[in-house]
Order: C-alpha cells, then sequence, then structure tokens
C-alpha cells in the first residue's frame, strides 16, 4: 500500500472516533464493545510498516485517551506499541487473510489491553487482574476480533489496498 | 531519518504518560475537556442520530403487538371516557379540599435535564458525556437521574459540556441502604453492567429482590433515590461482610435523556 493522503487519513480516525463513542455503545454486549481505533491502528500498521504504524497508534491512542477518563497518554503509549510490534512483524503475514486479520487483530487487543492495565494501575486502582481478563481483555479481544473482518474490507476499500501476487 | 523519528516517537511514547502522571490533575482534565468541545457539535450530531435509530428500534419491535392491541384500545376508550368524567368530578373535589387543608404540594428536588450525546471511548470505563455545562448551572458532583433510578454523577465540566461517571464504573463509589430493613453498605460499579454493594453487615436482614436506596452519606447524593435491586448475596473479605449483585434500574445501555439534581443550599438538595 502507497502512503495515504493524510487528509483522508485523519478524516478516517476521527469518523471511527466519533462511531466509537456515539453509536457503538449501542451494539454493547454485557458492557463491551469493539475498538474501532485499535482495528485502524491494527490495519495500517500492517499495511505500511512499524514506524508509520508507531506513528498512528501514538497518536488515535492520545484521541482515545482524550475521550475516555482514564490516564491520558495510557493508551497512546499501548496502542503506539502494539502499533510498532504488529508492523514490525507484518512483513511475515499474509494480511490480506481474513483468518490472519481476525487473529492479528485478537493479540494486539489483548497486549493493549493488558499494557494499558499494568499502566494505569501504577497510578489508579484497577479492578483485580483475573476478573479484568475475564470480564474486559477476553471478551473485548474476541469483540473486535469478529467486528475487524468488515472494518478492515472497508479500509482496503477507501485506501485502494491491492492484493500482490507473486 | 525515519529511524531516527521512530525513536523520537518511542521517547513520546514514554514520556507521555510519565509526564501525565507527575502533572497536576488539571492537565489532563483540560486537555480532555478541549478535545470534548472541540468535537462537540459533531457528537451531538451523532447524538441525535442515535436517539433516532433507537426509536426506530422500539417502533420495529412494537409494530407487530400494536395491531392486536389497537382493536382492544378502542374498546377501553369508550368505557375509560366515562371513568374520565367521574375522575374530574373528584379532582375538582381534591383541589378544594387542598385549599381547605393549606396543603403544599411538595417537589423533592430542582433539576436540569441534560441529553447523552457520547459515552466512553474505552470498555475500562463507564462515563457518558452530556450537553450541559457550566453556563447551565452544571457543577462538578452534581447527581444524575433518571425517573427509574440513580444513574452517577457529573465528574468534569465545561462551558456546555460535562462528563459524568455512571454508577456501574469500577470508580463509582455510592452510600446505599435496603430500604426494607435499612442496613447500609456502599454500592460501587462492577463488570457486565452490574453494581456490588459491599460493607454489609454479617447479620444484616438483606434478601433477593430487596430494593437498594441511596443513603445520602457523603453529601454528594441525596437520601432515598433508587438505585438498584438485589440479584445475589454472598460474602466478602474472608467471610467479614456480606456483599450483594445489584442489577441498576437504570438502562444504561439505552440512555438518552438525564436529570442533574441542583443543591438548594450547601449540605442539601
Amino acid at each position: 500500500m502507497r502512503r495515504p493522503n493524510y487528509s483522508i487519513l485523519i478524516l478516517t480516525i476521527l469518523t471511527l472516533l466519533v462511531l466509537q463513542v456515539t453509536f457503538l455503545p449501542l451494539i454493547e454486549v454485557h458492557g463491551v464493545k469493539p475498538d474501532l481505533i485499535l482495528i485502524a491502528t491494527v490495519f495500517f500498521s500492517l499495511q505500511l510498516g512499524p514506524w508509520f504504524g508507531l506513528w498512528i497508534g501514538l497518536a488515535s491512542g492520545l484521541l482515545k485517551d482524550l475521550f475516555s477518563q482514564g490516564l491520558v497518554g495510557g493508551f497512546a503509549f499501548s496502542l503506539g506499541a502494539v502499533g510498532l510490534i504488529v508492523g514490525y512483524h507484518g512483513k511475515l503475514l499474509y494480511k490480506e487473510s481474513p483468518f490472519v486479520q481476525g487473529v492479528v487483530t485478537f493479540l494486539a487487543s489483548a497486549l493493549v489491553n493488558f499494557c494499558y492495565y499494568g499502566l494505569v494501575n501504577l497510578y489508579l486502582t484497577m479492578p483485580p487482574l483475573m476478573a479484568s481478563f475475564r470480564y474486559i481483555i477476553l471478551p473485548a479481544s474476541i469483540y473486535t476480533a469478529i467486528f475487524a473482518l468488515p472494518v478492515f474490507f472497508l479500509l482496503q476499500k477507501v485506501f485502494r489496498v491491492t492484493t500482490h501476487r507473486k | 531519518m525515519v529511524r531516527s523519528k521512530g525513536i523520537f516517537l518511542i521517547i513520546v511514547c514514554l514520556l507521555l504518560p510519565i509526564l501525565s502522571m507527575a502533572a497536576p490533575s488539571t492537565f489532563g482534565y483540560k486537555m480532555k475537556m478541549g478535545a470534548a468541545v472541540s468535537l462537540g457539535p459533531v457528537l451531538k450530531a451523532g447524538g441525535k442520530v442515535v436517539q433516532k435509530i433507537n426509536r426506530l428500534s422500539h417502533g420495529i419491535k412494537r409494530y407487530g403487538a400494536l395491531i392486536g392491541a389497537n382493536e382492544e384500545l378502542r374498546r377501553q376508550v369508550a368505557e375509560l371516557t366515562q371513568e374520565v368524567v367521574r375522575l374530574k368530578e373528584v379532582s375538582v373535589e381534591n383541589e378544594r379540599l387542598r385549599d381547605l387543608l393549606s396543603f403544599k404540594e411538595q417537589i423533592p428536588y430542582k433539576v436540569i435535564s441534560a441529553r447523552v450525546i457520547a459515552r466512553d471511548s474505552t470498555n475500562w470505563y463507564s462515563t457518558i458525556v452530556i450537553d450541559k455545562g457550566t453556563e447551565h448551572n452544571v457543577i462538578k458532583n452534581m447527581p444524575l437521574i433518571t425517573p427509574l433510578g440513580l444513574v452517577g454523577k457529573v465528574t468534569e465540566v465545561s462551558p456546555f459540556l460535562s462528563r459524568c461517571m455512571l454508577i456501574v464504573d469500577p470508580n463509582s463509589r455510592v452510600g446505599a441502604m435496603v430500604e426494607r430493613s435499612r442496613e447500609v453498605g456502599v454500592v460501587e460499579g462492577y463488570f457486565k453492567g452490574l453494581c456490588r454493594m459491599k460493607y454489609i453487615s454479617n447479620n444484616a436482614d438483606i434478601k433477593e429482590g430487596d430494593l437498594i436506596i441511596s443513603s445520602g452519606s457523603g453529601g454528594i447524593f441525596p437520601k432515598g433515590i433508587a438505585i438498584g435491586k438485589v440479584k445475589s448475596i454472598g460474602t466478602d473479605f474472608g467471610g467479614l461482610y456480606l456483599s450483594a449483585s445489584v442489577e441498576p434500574l437504570a438502562d444504561f445501555s439505552r440512555l438518552e435523556e438525564v436529570l442533574c439534581v441542583v443543591r438548594t443550599t450547601q449540605s442539601s438538595f
């Protein structure tokens, strides 16, 4: 994928953020909803590599922090780190496969939430780790991974990602 | 060049949460309110669309039942018309008796209505953004209620928007008691949209189905506002206390409008 138009990129992230805070609560299941910002970060990391993934993760994570009650910088750090890791390993993956997209999103979501939990626990009192894993981290990761498939499809269309056959 | 940019970004990534922890609490709050105000009009528009979607889905669900109910209702209208005439007579007599006894109608609290325009972007917290702020006399720690019961309190305010923490948020704490037996405890947010009432005395009179109301302790929430019903009871802290799972009465997944309760004096409502 070539470097995208930055205006369209910023508009996409802002649109996903607005959808995240307005529409997605309608499809919450037991207080858990998918994470569109994470899905976008994973998509751009896979397509454009680690440094772009780091930049996107940092910026979109900071936006997410500003629209949340928690520590400012918590998701900026977590998403930035995950963007870097996913982008680095993305070269080895068949990123057009929906299965790969789902698994990578699941693992990325779990990593982001564990990272965020560990960081915020230094500053605020968080619920117990096992209960957080059972009621938030695991269901959020599964829900986000399932939701990633149509979102990846839409982002591929918007940014005209072509499949490369060797 | 790219690599050095990347290293710089990594350093920013690491420093940002550390600086945020070290900075005064007002720094993060001002940044968040600034971001919320910038996207305020978009969020309000999104909130309106969400309201319409909610109402459309309710309408579709109800349509099937409405046809059959229509006939039954026509029959009832005729009966009720006669009843209305009779009740009007009773109402006039009631009004006259009230004047005779100098009976004064009591309105419990003064409230400010607000619309929910956005929710928390993460799964870790349960907060909402409402479309009223300091310009509308909304202040920090103002309780939020709906006709069904207690919803939460205002935590951050700006001139036109406010962020509020719901009672199902893990950081929320509400002084509460069992309405029937007056046993006291503390209701805190838990997972799956539920609350937990803790620090209940071991020999307390509490059972499933009991209504939990606010106790008024702490001075933030008025006394007597319904919170929820007891779903199950267990022990806590190695058997020292009882704890109860409480299902809130307010429907947080369909929250569209809330009422902010105004204090009339420094210490009461």
